[in-house]
C-alpha cells in the first residue's frame, strides 16, 4: 500500500520517541507519527489521526498501556497496540499477550520494533480482509435466502430419492400444503399419474448424470387441482450434500392466454372468411348464370357478391379503426365538432338500412348540446358504430338518438326498442373480440372501439338493458 | 322422378347468403329434394318427423353449434348412420373431433357446386355398398 501509515506513539520521554522514530525509518516502514502523553490526548488522536497502529509505553502515569488498549479496542477494534517497554517481567509479557496486545518490544532490544510494527500491520490488514468477507457473505446469505423465501417460482430442496427437504413459500401456495407437510413428501407423487415416469426418469437421470433437466407437468394439489407447471431441476452441493433443487412455476395463466388466442384468431378467420368464401361461390354462380343465359341468377348472384364484398370491407374498417385507437395518440385539444351535422350524416348514410327494415330512425340534438370536443373522425366512428348496431338488432319500432348538456358535459342517449342484451352478456359488451352469438356477422369490435374512443377524451360510456328482448339504452358522456 | 325415388337432403346453416347459394345449386337438379332450416335445433326436431338421406351442415351457429347438432344425430339411433357433408370456412384440421364420426365428409367453404355435388354422390354410394 503506497499510503502512509499512521502511527500514533504514547510516550512521555521525546528522546524515546525519537529512537522509535528512527528504528521504525530503519525498518524501510514509510509512516507518519504523532506522539502524546497522557490520555486526554490519546482518546483525542485516536479519533483525529485515525492511527493504524498504537505504540505504547507500558507505564506511563496518566495512561497505562493496559487503558490505552481497552480505548483502542473500544474506538477502533483490529487496530494492533504493541508495548513498547523499559522493563517487562515474563507474567507481565504473557498477561499482555492474554488480553490482546498485538506484541511486546523492549527498549533495549528496539531493532525488533520494525518487523513487529510490519508484522502487526499485516495481520491486521489480513483480519480486516476476512471480517469484510464475514460480512459480505452475511450478507449474501441474508440476501439469498430472502430472494428464495419470496422468489415468484416455487423452489423445492431434495434428497436425491426426491424426498422435499425444504421449500419455499410460493411452492406452498402451488402445492396447497404447508412447508411442514412439504417437508419428507415425494416430489414425485405431486405429479399426475401420467406424469408420474416422466418424471422419475428426469430425476434419476439429472441425479446420476449430475445434468440438468427442464420438463412440463402436470401437478396435483392438495385440493385435488392439476395445474399445468414448468420444471427445471438441478444437482446442487448444498451444506456439504448433493441434493436435487427444483424450480416450478405455475405456467395456467399462460396456457389459459394461449387458449383464449387461439380462439380470437379461430373467430376473426371465420369472420373474414365467411364473406370472401360468400363472394366467391357467388362468382360460381354468374359464371353459370352467364352460360345458362339465366339473367335472374346472374342478377341475385351479383347483390349476393357486392353484400359479401361490403360486410368485408366494413370488417376490415372496424379492424382497422380498432388498431388505429391502439397506437394512435389522442389529439391534445381537438377543436369543437357540431354534433348535430355529424349525426345527420350518419342517419342520412343508415337512412336505407333502417327504412329497409321498416324502423323509424331520429336524432335530436339541444342547441346547448351541439359543440362536443372531439375529432370528427373519432365522433363519426363511436356514433356509427351505436347506431349501426342499434339498427342491426332492433326488428320494428325505431331507434332514437338524442343529446342534451349537463354539468358542462354532452350526454349523448342511442336508444333501440331491439332484442336487449340478457343480464350475464352486460358485464362482457366491452371485450375485444367478444360476441354474444358468434353466429352473427361483425367483429365484436363496435363496443370496444367506442370505449377506446370515449376514453381517450375521458368521456364515460355505458350499457343498459333490462334484459333479453327488452331493448338497449347506451348513454355516452363527452366533454363539450 | 316420384318424390320417393329422389334424394332427400337436409342443408341446416344460419348465413342467409349460403341458403341463398345453395339455393342456386340445387335449382333444376331435379334428383333432390332439399329442405333448408336454419337453426339446427329445429332441424333436429324435423330429422325426427322426416326421413332424410343427407344431410348438409354448417358448424358454427347459434344457439346449437353443427359440431353439438352432429353428436345429437349420432347418438339417436335412427340418425347414427345419416350421411353427413360438414361445409364450414373452419380449416378441416380444426374440425378433427368431427372425423371420428362415422359417414361424414368435411368441405372447406368456398365449395364449387361440382365439389358438393361430388362429395354428396360419394356419401350415397358408400351408404348403398354397405
Amino acid at each position: 500500500m503506497s499510503e502512509k501509515r499512521h502511527i500514533l506513539i504514547v510516550e512521555d520521554k521525546p528522546e524515546d520517541a525519537e529512537l522509535v522514530q528512527y528504528e521504525l525509518k530503519r525498518a524501510g516502514l514509510d509512516f507518519e507519527v504523532r506522539c502524546v502523553d497522557n490520555k486526554e490526548a490519546y482518546l483525542r488522536e485516536l479519533d483525529a489521526f485515525r492511527p493504524d497502529a498504537v505504540l505504547a509505553d507500558y507505564s506511563l502515569p496518566d495512561l497505562d498501556a493496559m487503558t490505552a488498549l481497552d480505548l483502542l479496542n473500544d474506538r477502533r477494534p483490529l487496530t494492533p497496540l504493541i508495548v513498547v517497554t523499559g522493563t517487562l517481567t515474563e507474567e507481565t509479557a504473557v498477561d499482555c499477550m492474554l488480553r490482546g496486545v498485538a506484541d511486546y518490544v523492549l527498549k533495549d532490544h528496539l531493532a525488533k520494533l520494525g518487523p513487529a510494527v510490519s508484522r502487526s500491520l499485516e495481520r491486521r490488514a489480513e483480519r480486516e480482509a476476512r471480517k469484510r468477507a464475514e460480512e459480505a457473505l452475511r450478507e449474501s446469505e441474508a440476501k439469498y435466502s430472502a430472494l428464495i423465501k419470496y422468489a415468484g417460482d416455487a423452489i423445492l430442496i431434495m434428497d436425491e430419492n426426491a424426498r422435499i427437504v425444504e421449500s419455499n413459500m410460493r411452492a406452498e401456495v402451488i402445492l396447497g400444503y404447508s412447508a411442514a407437510e412439504l417437508s419428507g413428501m415425494d416430489f414425485i407423487s405431486r405429479h399426475v399419474e401420467t406424469d408420474r415416469q416422466k418424471a422419475d426418469g428426469h430425476f434419476k437421470l439429472v441425479s446420476s448424470a449430475k445434468k440438468r433437466a427442464f420438463y412440463e407437468a402436470m401437478l396435483t394439489t392438495k385440493d385435488g387441482i392439476t395445474i399445468p407447471v414448468e420444471i427445471l431441476i438441478n444437482v446442487v452441493e448444498y451444506i456439504d450434500k448433493r441434493v436435487v433443487n427444483a424450480v416450478i412455476r405455475d405456467v395456467s395463466e399462460r396456457k389459459k392466454a394461449e387458449v383464449l388466442k387461439v380462439n380470437v384468431i379461430r373467430d376473426i378467420t371465420h369472420k373474414l372468411k365467411t364473406p370472401i368464401a360468400t363472394a366467391t361461390m357467388a362468382c360460381d354462380l354468374v359464371e353459370e348464370a352467364l352460360q345458362k343465359n339465366d339473367d335472374e341468377l346472374q342478377k341475385s348472384s351479383l347483390k349476393l357478391m357486392l353484400g359479401s364484398v361490403k360486410r368485408l370491407r366494413s370488417d376490415v374498417d372496424r379492424m382497422m379503426d380498432f388498431f388505429r385507437m391502439a397506437i394512435e395518440r389522442p389529439v391534445e385539444s381537438p377543436g369543437p365538432t357540431s354534433l348535430k351535422a355529424l349525426l345527420d350524416r350518419i342517419l342520412s348514410e343508415e337512412g336505407p338500412l333502417a327504412r329497409a327494415k321498416g324502423l323509424q330512425l331520429t336524432a335530436s340534438v339541444s342547441e346547448e348540446a351541439d359543440e362536443v370536443r372531439v375529432l370528427e373522425t373519432d365522433l363519426y366512428v363511436l356514433f356509427g358504430n351505436l347506431i349501426d348496431n342499434a339498427i342491426k338488432f332492433t326488428k320494428q319500432g325505431g331507434v332514437a338518438v338524442t343529446a342534451e348538456r349537463t354539468d358542462g358535459r354532452v350526454r349523448i342517449a342511442v336508444e333501440d326498442a331491439g332484442a336487449g342484451i340478457p343480464a350475464e352478456i352486460l358485464p362482457r359488451v366491452f371485450e375485444e373480440f367478444f360476441q354474444a352469438n358468434a353466429a352473427l356477422p361483425g367483429m365484436g369490435l363496435g363496443l370496444p372501439i367506442c370505449k377506446q374512443i370515449v376514453d381517450r377524451y375521458n368521456g364515460t360510456i355505458a350499457v343498459h338493458s333490462e334484459g333479453a328482448g327488452k331493448g338497449t339504452r347506451v348513454i355516452v358522456e363527452l366533454p363539450s | 322422378m316420384s318424390s320417393a325415388e329422389k334424394v332427400h337432403i337436409l342443408v341446416v346453416e344460419d348465413n342467409p347468403d349460403m341458403l341463398e347459394i345453395y339455393t342456386n345449386m340445387f335449382k333444376g337438379e331435379s334428383r333432390f329434394e332439399v329442405d333448408m332450416l336454419s337453426d339446427a335445433m329445429h332441424a333436429l326436431r324435423r330429422l325426427e318427423d322426416k326421413k332424410y338421406d343427407l344431410v348438409i351442415l354448417d358448424i358454427i351457429m347459434e344457439p346449437l353449434t353443427g359440431e353439438s347438432f352432429f353428436v345429437y344425430l349420432r347418438g339417436n339411433a335412427k340418425t347414427m348412420h345419416l350421411p353427413v357433408v360438414v361445409v364450414s370456412v373452419l380449416e378441416p384440421h380444426t374440425l378433427d373431433a368431427l372425423k371420428r364420426l362415422n359417414h361424414s365428409t368435411i368441405l372447406q367453404k368456398p365449395i364449387h357446386k361440382d365439389e358438393l355435388f361430388k362429395a354428396i354422390d360419394e356419401m350415397l354410394s358408400r351408404r348403398t355398398n354397405r
